[in-house]
């Protein structure tokens, strides 16, 4: 990293002193794939961030990608969408900040995809590096295309992309074949990662990013530009599913190089700028911590569920109830044999799971179908499709099951011990933090393991109602939403600049006169 | 749970089938499959990365999507019926409208067509979804069938002036309706209303009726297809597109021995050669997203320089421009023995068919640098051949006394000689680079 730039980018604040700020901050809230134009966990989530914490200024810039339409969530009034960047669309480059009569005539920047390429996928680069040139994309925006179809920019790739390819060390392998065609395709990523760090932002300060992924990107230029500080919310490790679907994948090698290795060079970037890493769990605090995040940036905040009131009995119909999407990352092909191994003991047991067939996983859902039929489950196992009320289904159930291979801290998990549901679940994520006392585990995939719990609770069910009361007590002591969104409040002003040391007027927009800053 | 590395190597083995990529896979596996918690399984992974293993396979097959090819015969069938119908027209609106206003209506009308279809295919039609995204476009569908609909009403009032406009509405039309994949009964159509005037329906009624069809037509092909939240290709990029495909359609109105009104046949037959030697050689085009891109996925990176894509890729490039050339020639060889005798001079005949073959010449070439994104070269082209097309009518050009459409194809030859051996030389560069 040069030293102009590593001047530019600001030490990590403290997130535990605090700041004395007394105005409310102007949050921009950066998310991929998610809120506001997909339903999903992480959307509902940040829905839940911006409308019970009203007092603060919200603004939203979405990464999209694939065949994403208008927004399903409707904002309140205090959230500004202030931007969308449709990747792999054909959306037209941003204008250069600045004046127009002010602008000088700049040369393309024919190593810039040399050192995206070297500080995203080369296993031991300095993340940071990266940043100059990111800054770059961001003041001359006019110059990517013109850089990107220039030959020598594609001769320094080339250059670049075969030292990564012959990088190895003892924690990563030789790279796998790689071919020619993958090589244009990745340029055609490169030339999206630069354009993603060249899409302005509004003028804000504090940006949260909701993964390590895409949407940092935009940050980390603010960041070097503007000093503005970065919170990152990490629900589920986006490094880590990203090796998660490459391993369950049929794709080849290097394909499958290229997915791990981008996400493992986007999530590096992320820590390295991230002021404060806030996960849902400590659990996840691993990986940050084995990616570079020292332990004293890393905050966890917990997600929390709206205050129960007093549980309904359970049914005692010995009902097993599970939510979640038809994702491999729920692993659904295991509850439906759990199922399976729980009937033959307990022949009057039905199942009833509940949740959608995710864009892009249709084949997934067909698979889980084809399962159900070859097990022969007919009505014991009733796919339930979508709920709007994930948590008043929850009164159905005698047990909960999750059978999830990958999770950060679930809420359906959150929303069963509401409800003085016990739950059955793998341990995975932030799993154990939520359940703790409340439920019975056992590792992902064991179907044996998963089918005795189930079982053991559904014939007692006394037991169930004693494991259920703890988890509904656990809510109301650990995982109240007002405790998690009074993490983000307390989070989100410390790190804000206090207004005493940026002054009373608006900083300027990264479009304006100040990027040049 | 404890589990030396060695155990928990054969556990990320029997998982993947394979040996780990890094470290971090072997984590997600001892994990996700391990039941081993993140605290244990990073430093076990770290150090199952580090066992030795025998090295990755020396090579792999990768699939290649093939590009769905266009519906070319249905396409063909569709253009070559609006040409006809068109041609059909010339004649009755002549003596109708006069031989004057009729010749200034197609003068303009061909290169504001040829124009607005390289804009409409740039915009939207990339892909098979390309009227999805026109329908999405909301602003220039509606300003689209605004313009349509007082076209229609200004033939009713003003057929001579509306004359040009309304010739663009089919030509532009036609394209979006066969693009639908409904050239054929769009065609029948044509045919039957041609038909009509034959049996003594008014020109300008049947042109009105043309007209209205092909707008209704359009709508429909556009409402019918499922709108994509896709983005077209931005405005600038479709803009230049469509000057390029506007400046070389400039050479066909320029060139004054290309006449618009006088000759019985009438020049826009003299068109179907070309236009029918331009679809076979885009139709080979697409073998660059199969045959090429299938050479490059089968060649290692680390031999990036051989020879061997570039050769593929220059056989396609000669392929493509060899049948333009051959179907050209061939079919215009029998328009001429076709309509010769119906010809006012058949030197007349043999040089408009040529010079308009030279004109699908320039098209080919400037398309071609267009489509890869060399749009200055694409530009320089368009313009050269627009520039020797002029200087040769006015008799400025020095040297041999070619016709203008001759000399302005061996000029754009010339000059696109570089770029487009630029673009063989590194077929992957070339891909990469189109952006």
């Amino acid at each position: 990293m040069s030293a102009q730039v590593a001047a530019q980018v600001p030490a990590p604040v403290d997130a535990t002193a605090g700041n004395g700020a007394t105005g409310a901050p102007r949050v921009l809230l950066l998310t991929e794939g998610t809120y506001p134009h997909v339903v999903g966990g992480v959307s509902t989530w940040c829905d839940l961030l911006v409308r019970g914490l009203p007092d603060l200024q919200w603004a939203v810039f979405a990464f999209t990608a694939g065949d994403v339409g208008e927004p399903v969530f409707e904002l309140p009034p205090q959230v500004r969408a202030t931007g969308r960047l449709h990747l792999w669309g054909t959306a037209r480059v941003p204008r250069p900040p600045g004046p127009r009569r002010a602008r000088t005539r700049t040369r393309n920047r024919v190593h810039l995809a040399a050192e995206i390429v070297e500080g995203l996928l080369g296993w031991s680069s300095d993340p940071l590096a990266l940043v100059e040139g990111l800054v770059w994309c961001r003041l001359h925006p006019d110059r990517l295309v013109s850089t990107f179809r220039d030959e020598d920019t594609w001769h320094h790739y080339t250059v670049a992309l075969a030292r990564v390819l012959t990088g190895a060390d003892g924690s990563s392998g030789p790279a796998p074949a790689f071919d020619l065609s993958r090589a244009v395709d990745l340029y055609q990523t490169v030339y999206w990662l630069a354009r993603a760090a060249a899409e302005p932002t509004p003028s804000a300060d504090v940006s949260l990013v909701t993964a390590a992924a895409w949407c940092s990107l935009p940050a980390a230029v603010d960041k070097a530009l503007h000093g503005r500080p970065v919170v990152l919310s990490e629900h589920g490790l986006y490094v880590r599913e990203s090796y998660l679907a490459a391993v369950r994948s049929s794709d080849p090698a290097a394909a499958r190089f290229l997915t791990t290795r981008l996400a493992r060079g986007l999530s590096r970037l992320t820590y390295a700028i991230a002021d404060v890493v806030a996960p849902v769990t400590e659990a996840n605090a691993a990986w940050e911590e084995a990616l570079g995040v020292a332990r004293e940036r890393i905050v966890a905040i917990p997600n929390g569920v709206p205050v129960p009131g007093d549980p309904r009995p359970a049914p005692r119909s010995r009902t097993v109830v599970s939510v979640g999407r038809l994702d491999p990352l729920k692993d659904v092909h295991t509850m439906l044999r759990v199922a399976a191994a729980v009937r033959r003991r307990v022949p009057d047991v039905t199942f009833r799971h509940y949740g959608p067939v995710p864009q892009g996983q249709e084949a997934y859902g067909d698979s889980c179908l084809a399962l159900h039929r070859e097990l022969d489950l007919g009505a014991s196992f009733e796919f339930m499709g979508a709920t709007t009320d994930p948590t008043g289904v929850m009164g159905e159930a005698d047990v909960v099951l999750m059978t999830s291979i990958s999770e950060g801290f679930p809420m359906s998990v959150l929303e069963a011990l509401s409800q003085a549901r016990p739950v059955v679940t793998t341990l995975v994520g932030g799993v154990l933090d939520a359940v703790r006392g409340a439920g019975l585990t056992a590792p992902p995939g064991d179907v044996h393991a998963l089918a005795d719990a189930v079982t053991t609770l559904l014939v007692d069910p006394d037991l169930a109602e004693q494991l259920g009361e703890r988890g509904h007590r656990r809510v109301l002591r650990l995982f109240g939403q007002q405790r998690c969104l009074d993490g983000y409040d307390v989070l989100l002003r410390a790190v804000a600049p206090s207004p005493l040391d940026v002054g009373p007027a608006d900083l300027p927009t990264t479009t304006a006169a100040g990027a040049g800053r | 749970m404890r589990i030396t590395p060695e155990q928990a190597a054969a556990r990320v083995r029997a998982g993947l089938g394979r040996d780990p990529q890094d470290a971090l896979e072997a984590s997600v596996v001892l994990e996700a499959w391990g039941g081993l918690t993140a605290r244990s399984a990073l430093p076990l992974a770290r150090q199952v990365a580090a066992i030795p293993r025998p090295s990755s396979p020396a090579g792999f097959s990768r699939r290649v999507t093939g590009v769905v090819q266009s519906e070319s015969t249905r396409e063909v069938l569709g253009l070559i019926a609006t040409l006809l119908a068109t041609t059909a027209w010339v004649a009755p609106l002549a003596t109708a409208l006069g031989a004057g206003s009729t010749e200034r209506a197609w003068k303009i009308a061909l290169p504001i067509s040829l124009a607005v279809q390289w804009f409409l295919r740039r915009r939207y039609l990339t892909d098979a979804r390309g009227l999805g995204r026109l329908r999405t476009d909301r602003g220039v569908a509606a300003g689209g069938t605004v313009l349509s609909l007082l076209v229609v009403v200004a033939m009713l009032l003003q057929p001579a002036a509306a004359l040009p406009a309304a010739l663009v509405v089919t030509w532009v039309g036609g394209l979006l309706v066969v693009v639908r994949g409904w050239g054929i009964p769009y065609a029948a159509c044509l045919l039957a209303a041609t038909a009509a005037m034959g049996l003594g329906l008014p020109v300008v009624t049947d042109v009105l009726l043309v007209v209205t069809l092909t707008v209704a037509a359009v709508a429909a092909a556009i409402v019918t297809c499922p709108p994509s939240s896709l983005a077209p290709t931005p405005w600038p990029r479709s803009l230049v597109a469509g000057a390029i495909g506007g400046t070389t359609a400039l050479l066909i109105v320029v060139d004054p021995t290309v006449e618009w009104s006088s000759w019985r046949p009438f020049p826009v037959i003299a068109l179907v050669p070309c236009l029918l030697g331009t679809v076979w050689a885009s139709r080979h085009l697409n073998r660059i997203w199969t045959v090429l891109l299938a050479a490059l996925a089968s060649t290692d990176f680390g031999d990036r320089s051989s020879r061997r894509h570039r050769r593929v890729f220059g056989r396609i490039i000669v392929g493509a421009f060899g049948r333009l050339v051959l179907l050209t020639a061939a079919v215009s060889v029998l328009t001429y023995a076709l309509v010769h005798s119906v010809a006012t001079s058949g030197r007349g005949l043999a040089l408009l068919l040529l010079g308009l073959g030279c004109f699908g010449v320039v098209g080919f070439v400037a398309a071609l640098l267009e489509s890869f994104s060399r749009l200055l070269a694409a530009g320089v082209v368009a313009v050269v051949a627009v520039v020797v097309a002029a200087a040769a009518a006015s008799g400025r050009l020095p040297g041999p006394d070619l016709p203008p459409l001759a000399a302005a194809a061996v000029a754009a030859a010339v000059v696109a000689l570089w770029p487009v051996a630029r673009l063989v030389s590194q077929p992957d560069r070339t891909l990469a680079t189109m952006i």
